[in-house]
């Protein structure tokens, strides 16, 4: 039973708690808590000496939570900008009707299930317009690399975890999947899926006779450690040493993290938000993937009926992730996006469904150094049957055919622009990313 | 090129290098922890007793060498994932000698060869393939090609082909040069299927999907027509014998019923053509047509799935076709397979290759550094210029002289034309190496390390050069080390130096490698060595791998981990498994990335996993071992098997009367006899021997 177990403890578990989290064991807390190799502990000095460089405004780095999936979801059909033009299907369903919406100062409109997200979120959330110059779903992976644009193939959550994690003093640069795929990589090195029931398998407990006897077992194994360093090296004796130590940092997690550990019930979204909580409270990577279905791959979709259910369901999740940011005390500290392989069809196929679109696709990004409003829109396509994201001007944000964010070079901005709303410095996005300007009008000057 | 200094050196210029976004030329492997190399005091420090003129030489730093109790468990550990017998702590207690007899006999164990094919796979770089990266090369889905229960066995497959072909030319007693240059490879049908496929259905560099012209010129008009012969559910239809009969009237035309009815689905048989038509024919024998997502009986059965063989494959000779990839008959029979891509080395194969996808910015540069990785334990670094040997290679947009980029691409891009005369950028065969709109070099160079610098076309030319390289030895010598040390081998070690000097002598012969290491002060610690002075004996958390095989091997359970999917016990660890740090490689590292340090997540997972499998292995669990009235010989086994400690080790007694006070102390806790033991089965299984490489 956690509080019974909770009542045997030593001292304060805060401070052991902050200790797991800032270090007192070195490179020990530096490792995974994914399954991920431990790449800090074991690499040359080469790679960590860039690791190790904050690149980013201490004052500004932010953590990332990333809803992002192969799918291509239908993000992009009723966000903010998409209600002011004749053409582009919406479900006749009352949550998508054409809502008035203010994004701080500015006024729009979208689907009504947006104004579903907290008043204080949409005031600093931006949605930008762009293409992802793919329709293909294996493609996921090359869009998180902005099609060639960021450098060496990293993908830029993963870009940006390296240059915040020195920062933000996480245990870890790697990015952690939380249930959303095992898509995504670090350095070349894929990336497990840690699915939230497993975190919680891994640290919560439960109230079973073998968990009371845990401090039983702790003092055998003590005894144990005892007798093997009788003949042991140094070295010997600081390994063990050192897993005594681990073992009481995993017994000193706080009672409220223990309970939201033990909170979690399924590998979906409402798990997701529960584990992504968690581990930015435990502060153990600067980025955290999730997955939040917006109607998923929806050529077949009568009504939009998928499209309707999946976006009241996910927003929803958004919205509870949100608060319990803000409960928490963290929501300056954490920017929350959305950014998918492609968006789908618009006008196409009416409310049939919606076919993949590589010409369209919309991020939206909501956190402190995020300026709010609508970035770019939409122009018809040259055959007249759609629309497609049209040029805009970085600074103004506004559609126009001059703007010089042409819709090739807007997936590279949109990268960096993401990197620079996580406070990531300027320079090190512009040697890492090779396409595209940082949006101004997206990022609070 | 300039002569290597030291790996600090190297780790200075590739900090300021990194910091521009470039590599620049060839560095050697670090040391696996980056540790400081003594340094002499300062003056300060000096001993005011000693005579002004004489210099005295430093101590030698302490050093603890290890008994056999210790070092024995670790290599038989890493070797097979058995802990070690009486007998054989007391043969080596008194001969140290008798390790190397040992070794020749564990060698032997079935557990040995799923170690050793595990490691063959990291080492070459074949394990951690992207499923995207993959699907590139292969040009389409592979879910909807073969499947998504034969899309995990052929993902399974490619990664585990080079392994699979290592081990085979270590049986044979071939130079494990030949690892480089070998153009046998252990396939079964279906991969001979799948290169045939390839060589038939090329892509272009920009993905296009075109056919080798020998195949249309031998099938012009080829098509593909599938018709639908039946509802969703029913049961698939067999593929007429005469289908892959040429000249037949039923050659190329298949019956199918909808696997899904999502997809709208027509009476009308469907007509394929061009590359595609030969991606639905490929597909045919999986089962499979991407038309509604159809089904049909596979053409390759069980046995053509577990049949592997040495194949060589070469290019057809003049006048000759290549293999059609629908000639499973041949497949299931030969020892040879024609086709025009090359085949050559661990870096020619499909896992490679979807390990390191390039792109049109890249152009093979990342294939060509993975390989000199792997090969040779080399890797572009920053600083200097190298050896220009000829910089009419290079690309001025990445390379302008004077940048810091120079340094690399003049070296780097020489390199990767090896890899541009015989591939496009999705690594199928390229037919237009001569057309001078691809500014393709006739000819690429290697030199790596002060080596002769040798011109030639092709990847078999950049094989042979890396074959011959005088570091090949060295730098395999040095991995397996990495392996055995967790990471931590000292490159200046003349240990390490004598060890791959008989390698070499040896005529590169892989078993006597794996003989002089293990038996080596540098993995047993039993004697000083510079490793040992720098590092002291070298002690890590027993990454997933070892901890899984252990837990496997030892109680007899299939995958334990379920790691697999192939599970013999009940609980599916797999997800908490996947919280054990792993052993693994990263892009343009020289070393293995070997994780050492435990940490609370680490030791989280473990107890958790130990805990569930208490559950289902102790008193009454599904798949008990261990009856909760047979204490005593469960605690017997919890010290043999899950600690590794034989009846002759001298700490067991204080170990099994830790184990034996717990179950008493959990009993009288009022815990049940069942909870006792489980419990106690907890402790064994989380201690510090259970955890650990190299107590």
């Amino acid at each position: 039973m956690i509080n019974s177990r909770l009542t045997t403890r030593l001292t304060t578990r805060r401070n052991a708690l902050a200790n797991i989290l800032f270090g007192t064991s070195g490179l020990g807390l530096r490792a995974l808590a994914t399954g991920l190799p431990t790449a800090f502990l074991a690499r040359p000095l080469t790679a960590q000496a860039e690791e190790l460089m904050c690149t980013a405004d201490k004052a500004r780095a932010q953590f990332l939570i990333l809803s992002t999936s192969g799918a291509g979801d239908p993000f992009n059909a009723n966000a903010p900008g998409m209600y002011g033009l004749t053409g582009p299907a919406h479900a006749a369903s009352p949550v998508m009707q054409k809502t008035e919406l203010s994004l701080g100062p500015v006024r729009t409109s979208a689907a009504k299930v947006f104004s579903t997200l907290p008043q204080w979120a949409l005031d600093r959330a931006t949605f930008i317009h762009h293409s992802t110059l793919t329709n293909n779903h294996a493609d996921h992976d090359k869009v998180l690399r902005l099609m060639g644009a960021a450098s060496r193939g990293e993908m830029v959550p993963s870009l940006c975890a390296k240059a915040l994690y020195t920062c933000l003093g996480t245990v870890q640069p790697e990015p952690v999947s939380i249930g959303a795929g095992n898509n995504f990589s670090y350095e070349g090195r894929a990336l497990p899926d840690l699915k939230p029931r497993a975190l919680k398998d891994l640290l919560a407990t439960d109230d079973s006779v073998l968990t009371k006897l845990e401090s039983l077992r702790d003092k055998s194994v003590d005894e144990m450690s005892a007798l093997l360093k009788t003949r042991g090296t140094m070295a010997q004796q600081r390994h063990m040493d050192s897993l005594v130590t681990s073992r009481r940092q995993a017994r000193s997690l706080s009672d409220d993290l223990l309970q939201l550990l033990a909170s979690i019930d399924s590998d979906g979204p409402s798990g997701q938000v529960t584990a992504a909580l968690a581990l930015i409270r435990m502060k153990v990577s600067p980025v955290m993937y999730v997955r939040f279905s917006f109607g998923g791959d929806n050529h077949e979709d009568p009504d939009l009926g998928k499209e309707v259910a999946s976006h009241v369901d996910s927003l929803g999740h958004i919205a509870t992730l949100l608060e319990a940011l803000k409960t928490s005390g963290l929501q300056d500290q954490v920017t929350f996006g959305v950014q998918n392989v492609f968006g789908r069809t618009l006008a196409k196929k009416g409310v049939r469904g919606r076919d993949h679109y590589g010409a369209h696709q919309v991020t939206m990004l909501i956190g402190n150094n995020v300026r709010p409003g609508v970035v770019g829109g939409l122009v018809p396509n040259k055959l007249g049957t759609d629309f497609i994201a049209g040029a805009f001007d970085a600074t103004t944000g506004a559609l126009s055919d001059a703007g010089d964010v042409a819709p090739d070079a807007s997936l590279g901005a949109v990268g960096k622009t993401m990197g620079s709303a996580l406070g990531v410095n300027g320079a090190y996005l512009d040697e890492k990313i090779n396409r595209g300007a940082i949006i101004k009008a997206a990022l609070k000057s | 090129m300039k002569k290597f200094q030291s790996s600090r050196l190297f780790a200075l210029a590739s900090v300021l290098a990194i910091a521009t976004g470039c590599e620049g030329r060839i560095a050697e492997s670090e040391s696996g922890d980056g540790a400081n190399p003594a340094t002499p005091p300062p003056p300060g420090d000096k001993d005011p007793t000693d005579k002004p003129d004489v210099v005295k030489p430093p101590p030698p730093p302490p050093f603890t060498a290890q008994p056999p109790e210790a070092y024995l468990p670790k290599l038989k550990d890493l070797l097979t994932g058995l802990p070690i017998t009486s007998a054989e702590l007391d043969r080596v207690k008194a001969d140290p000698a008798a390790l190397r007899d040992l070794l020749e006999t564990w060698r032997g164990l079935p557990a040995y060869r799923a170690k050793l094919q595990q490691w063959l796979g990291q080492a070459f770089q074949q394990v951690q393939v992207d499923r995207d990266e993959f699907a590139d090369q292969l040009g389409f889905d592979p879910s909807n090609v073969f499947g998504n229960d034969n899309r995990a066995r052929i993902e399974k497959l490619i990664t585990e082909t080079f392994a699979r072909t290592a081990m085979a030319l270590i049986d044979e007693g071939r130079p494990f040069t030949e690892t480089v240059t070998t153009n046998r490879f252990m396939l079964n049908p279906p991969m001979m299927a799948l290169l045939a496929f390839l060589d038939a259905r090329p892509l272009d560099d920009k993905r296009k999907k075109t056919q080798n012209a020998w195949f249309s010129q031998k099938y012009p008009n080829f098509q593909m027509i599938a018709t639908r012969a039946g509802i969703k559910g029913a049961p698939p239809p067999a593929v007429a014998a005469d289908a892959y009969t040429e000249g037949n009237a039923a050659f190329m035309k298949f019956k199918f019923v909808p696997g899904s009815d999502r997809l709208p689905c027509s009476d009308t048989p469907y007509v394929s053509t061009g590359g595609r038509g030969l991606e639905e024919a490929f597909a045919t024998l999986f089962g499979h047509t991407t038309f509604c997502a159809g089904l049909m009986q596979p053409v390759f059965t069980e046995e053509d799935w577990n049949q592997f063989r040495m194949v060589t494959i070469r290019p057809p000779a003049e006048g000759e076709n290549p293999d059609v990839f629908w000639n499973v008959n041949k497949f299931r029979r030969t020892a040879e397979l024609v086709v025009g891509t090359p085949r050559v080395g661990f870096m020619t194969t499909l896992a490679f290759f979807a390990n390191w996808a390039t792109n049109d910015s890249n152009v093979f540069r990342v294939t060509a550094n993975q390989t000199l990785i792997t090969a040779l334990g080399l890797s572009f670094q920053p600083e200097g210029p190298g050896i220009p040997i000829d910089d009419s290679n290079l690309e001025g947009e990445h390379a302008a002289k004077g940048t810091v980029c120079y340094g690399c691409h003049v070296t780097l891009d020489p390199m990767r034309d090896f890899f541009r005369h015989d591939y496009t950028l999705y690594y199928a065969k390229r037919f237009d190496q001569l057309d001078p709109t691809k500014n393709i070099p006739a000819t690429g160079t290697f030199s790596a390390d002060d080596s002769m610098p040798i011109q030639g076309q092709g990847i078999t030319a950049l094989a042979q050069a890396l074959a011959q390289h005088p570091r090949f030895a060295f730098a395999w010598a040095l991995k397996l080390c990495q392996y055995a040390n967790a990471g931590v081998c000292e490159p200046d070690d003349p240990e390490l130096l004598r060890v791959a000097t008989v390698f070499k002598a040896s005529g590169h012969n892989f078993s006597t490698l794996v003989r002089e290491l293990f038996s080596s002060p540098i993995t047993t610690f039993a004697a000083r060595t510079l490793t040992g002075e720098k590092h002291d004996a070298i002690v890590a958390l027993a990454r997933r791998e070892i901890f899984c095989d252990r837990l496997g091997v030892r109680l007899g359970l299939t995958d334990v981990c379920n790691l697999e999917g192939k599970k013999s016990i009940g609980p599916n660890l797999s997800t908490l498994a996947l919280g054990l740090p792993d052993a693994g490689y990263a892009r343009g590292e020289v070393t293995a990335v070997m994780p050492r340090e435990p940490n609370m997540f680490f030791v989280a997972a473990v107890e958790a996993i130990c805990t569930k499998l208490s559950v289902d292995i102790v008193a009454g669990g599904r798949n008990t071992l261990w009856a909760d009235t047979e204490t005593e010989r469960a605690i017997n086994d919890f010290a043999d098997k899950l600690m590794g400690l034989p009846d002759n080790d001298s700490l067991r007694p204080g170990i099994i009367d830790v184990l034996k006070r717990h179950h008493q102390a959990a009993l009288e806790t009022g815990a049940s006899a069942r909870d006792a033991l489980r419990s106690t089965f907890i402790v064994a299984c989380q201690s510090p021997l259970s955890l650990s490489l190299g107590l």
